[in-house]
C-alpha cells in the first residue's frame, strides 16, 4: 500500500516561491491500478516524481508498505513520458537497462529483457535503434524496461500522452491487457483522459490546481477483466462523460481564477 | 500490433568503388578540381616567368622528385613527431579534464576562466612564450600542438556531458544505478557525439599549430624545407612542399572521419550521410 500523508511541495525559483502541492493525502491499494488526473500543473507529475523517490516532499511523507520513501528502490519502476531511452544502445539494451543498472549479469538481464519484449509485442525488434521505432513501440520498450525489473510498483507518468490517438488507443488496450494477466502490480498512472483512467483504473484521483490537492476519490465502478467491450458501454460512456465535465469545470474555475489574480496584480 | 519498421536506407559516405565513380557528386566534384588545376596550368604558362609562380605540372615534376627523396620525409619525420605527440596530449587531457569539468560544477568553476581566457586568447600569441619558457625542443613544439588542440577538445567534452538530458539522469536514478556505471553506461556514450567532434575539430586545429610552429618559428622540419626552397626561388617545390602539407591536413582530418563515423555508428541511419 502507498500512503501519501499530508504532502505539500513549495519549488523557489529566483527568489519566487510556487506551492506546487498542499497538503495531499490519499492511498493507493496493494494491487490495484490508481489514477492520476487532473488539469495541468496540479502537480500530478510531482507527485509521481516523489512516490518514485526523485524529488522530496517540503512536508509530509510518502510511505510504501510502511517504509518511508527516501530515495529510487528496486521495489519501483517508472515510464516516462516521452520515454527517455538511450539513443546509442538497441532496444535489447534498453530493455534490460533497469536490470543493468542493479548489476545483474548480461545473461539473465538479457534473457528477462528479451521475455518482456516479447510481451509487448516488441519480439524481433531486439537489435534496431530506439531512432528506428515510431513513438507507440518506443514507449513499448519503456514498458518493457519497467516490468524486466519486476517492480511492486508501477509507476507511469502520463506514458501515452506523447501518441497520437488510434496508438494511444491501442496501447491503452495493451497495458490494460498485460496488466490484468501479470499478477496485478500496484500502479500508479498519471494522465490527462478520463478515458484512459475510466478504462484502466480501479480507482481514480481527482486533482485540482493552486494549489495541487486531491478534489476527489472515485472508484471505478467497471468489474475485471475489461476489454475493449467496456469503451462502447452505455455506463461507461456516462461515466466518463461524468468525469470529464468536472474536470472541465475545474479548468473554467481555475482560468477565471488566474484571470481575477492578473487584475488584482494590475 | 501496429509495428511500423521506420528504418531508412542507411547512407553513409561514398566510398571509392565503382558504383561511386558515376556518382554525380564524385563526379561535380572531380571535375572541379581538374578545372581548378587547369586553369592554375593556363595563368602560370601566360606569365613571362615562373620563378614565383610554378606551372602545375612543373610543381607535380617537383613533388614526385620529393617523394623520392629521404630528405623530405625525414623533414616530415621532424614535424609529425611532435604533432603526434601533441595531438594525443591534447586528446587525452582534453577528454580527461572535459569529463572531469562536465561532472563536477565545482571542477568546471574552477576551470572555466582559464578556459575561457586562453580559448579566447588567439593560440599562435603563446607560440612566443611557450619558445621562451621551453625552447624549441621536441617537448616545446609538441606543446604547442597541444595548446592548439586541447582546448576544442576539452569544451566539447565537458558541454557534451553537461548536455546529458535531465530525464535520462532521473531514469537512471529512478533505477538506481551507480556512479561508475552511471559513467560507463550513459555519462561516456552519451557524451561521445561532442568529445568526436571536439576531437575532430582539436586535430584540424592541432595541424594548424604544427604549419604555424613550423612556418613562423622553429623551422627544424617541414618548415626548414620551405624556407630554403624559398631562399633558393625553387617554385616549383616551394608549392610541392605546400601541397604535401594540404594533403597531410585532408588525410588527418580523413581519418578522424573514420574514427568518427566508426564510434558513433549507432546513429548512422538517424544522421544520414556525415
Amino acid at each position: 500500500m502507498i500512503l501519501v500523508k499530508e504532502v505539500s511541495k513549495v519549488f523557489t525559483r529566483d527568489g519566487k516561491s510556487f506551492e506546487a502541492l498542499r497538503d495531499v493525502t490519499f492511498e493507493v491499494a496493494t494491487g490495484r491500478f490508481t489514477s492520476l488526473i487532473g488539469p495541468s500543473g496540479c502537480g500530478k507529475t510531482t507527485l509521481l516524481k516523489m512516490m518514485a523517490g526523485l524529488t522530496r516532499p517540503t512536508s509530509g511523507t510518502i510511505k510504501i508498505d510502511d517504509k518511508e520513501v527516501s530515495g529510487s528502490g528496486p521495489d519501483r519502476a517508472l515510464v516516462f513520458q516521452n520515454f527517455v531511452l538511450l539513443p546509442w544502445a538497441d532496444v535489447l539494451t534498453n530493455a534490460a537497462f533497469g536490470l543493468e543498472a542493479r548489476g545483474v549479469p548480461k545473461k539473465t538481464r538479457e534473457d528477462m529483457a528479451r521475455w518482456q519484449l516479447d510481451r509487448v509485442g516488441l519480439a524481433g525488434f531486439e537489435h534496431h535503434y530506439p531512432h528506428e521505432l515510431s513513438g507507440g513501440m518506443q514507449q513499448r520498450v519503456g514498458i518493457a524496461r519497467a516490468l524486466a525489473v519486476d517492480p511492486d510498483t508501477l509507476l507511469m507518468d502520463e506514458p501515452f500522452g506523447s501518441l497520437d490517438t488510434i496508438t494511444r488507443h491501442v496501447m491503452q488496450l495493451d497495458l490494460l491487457r498485460l496488466w490484468q494477466e501479470t499478477a496485478s502490480k500496484t500502479t500508479v498512472f498519471v494522465t490527462h483522459s478520463m478515458e484512459e483512467a475510466a478504462l484502466l483504473s480501479d480507482h481514480v484521483i481527482i486533482m485540482d490546481t493552486r494549489p495541487g490537492r486531491v478534489a476527489e476519490v472515485v472508484e471505478v465502478p467497471f468489474p475485471r477483466p475489461r476489454d475493449v467491450g467496456l469503451t462502447t458501454s452505455p455506463k461507461y460512456q456516462a461515466f466518463t462523460a461524468e468525469l470529464s465535465h468536472q474536470l472541465e469545470q475545474m479548468q473554467r474555475v481555475d482560468m477565471a481564477r488566474s484571470a481575477q489574480l492578473t487584475e488584482e496584480n494590475d | 500490433m501496429t509495428a511500423v519498421d521506420g528504418r531508412g536506407e542507411p547512407t553513409g559516405s561514398p566510398r571509392l568503388g565503382l558504383q561511386s565513380l558515376l556518382d554525380p557528386r564524385f563526379l561535380v566534384g572531380s571535375a572541379a578540381i581538374v578545372a581548378g588545376f587547369l586553369a592554375w596550368e593556363i595563368y602560370a604558362r601566360s606569365l613571362d616567368n615562373n620563378i614565383f609562380f610554378p606551372t602545375f605540372l612543373s610543381m607535380l615534376e617537383a613533388l614526385v622528385d620529393l617523394v623520392q627523396d629521404p630528405e623530405f620525409w625525414g623533414a616530415y619525420r621532424l614535424t609529425l613527431i611532435p604533432f603526434v605527440w601533441g595531438l594525443l596530449a591534447s586528446i587525452v587531457l582534453g577528454v580527461v579534464i572535459g569529463l572531469v569539468a562536465g561532472l563536477s560544477r565545482t571542477t568546471w568553476k574552477l576551470v572555466s576562466p582559464y578556459v575561457a581566457f586562453l580559448h579566447a586568447l588567439p593560440v599562435s600569441v603563446l607560440v612566443p612564450v611557450v619558445v621562451v619558457g621551453l625552447g624549441i625542443d621536441l617537448v616545446a613544439r609538441s606543446t604547442v600542438v597541444f595548446l592548439f588542440g586541447f582546448f576544442e577538445v576539452m569544451l566539447s567534452t565537458a558541454a557534451g556531458v553537461a548536455y546529458i538530458s535531465n530525464d535520462i539522469r532521473d531514469m537512471a536514478r529512478s533505477f538506481g544505478m551507480g556512479p561508475v556505471r552511471f559513467f560507463r553506461r550513459v555519462v561516456l556514450p552519451g557524451a561521445m557525439p561532442a568529445i568526436m567532434a571536439g576531437t575532430r575539430i582539436g586535430t584540424g586545429r592541432a595541424v594548424v599549430g604544427m604549419v604555424v610552429m613550423e612556418l613562423l618559428l622553429v623551422s627544424v622540419g617541414v618548415g626548414r624545407l620551405v624556407a630554403r626552397y624559398r631562399a633558393d626561388f625553387d617554385s616549383p617545390r616551394l608549392y610541392a612542399v605546400v601541397f604535401t602539407l594540404a594533403a597531410f591536413g585532408l588525410l588527418a582530418l580523413a581519418v578522424m572521419r573514420r574514427i568518427e563515423v566508426y564510434a558513433l555508428r549507432w546513429r548512422r541511419d538517424a544522421q544520414g550521410a556525415q
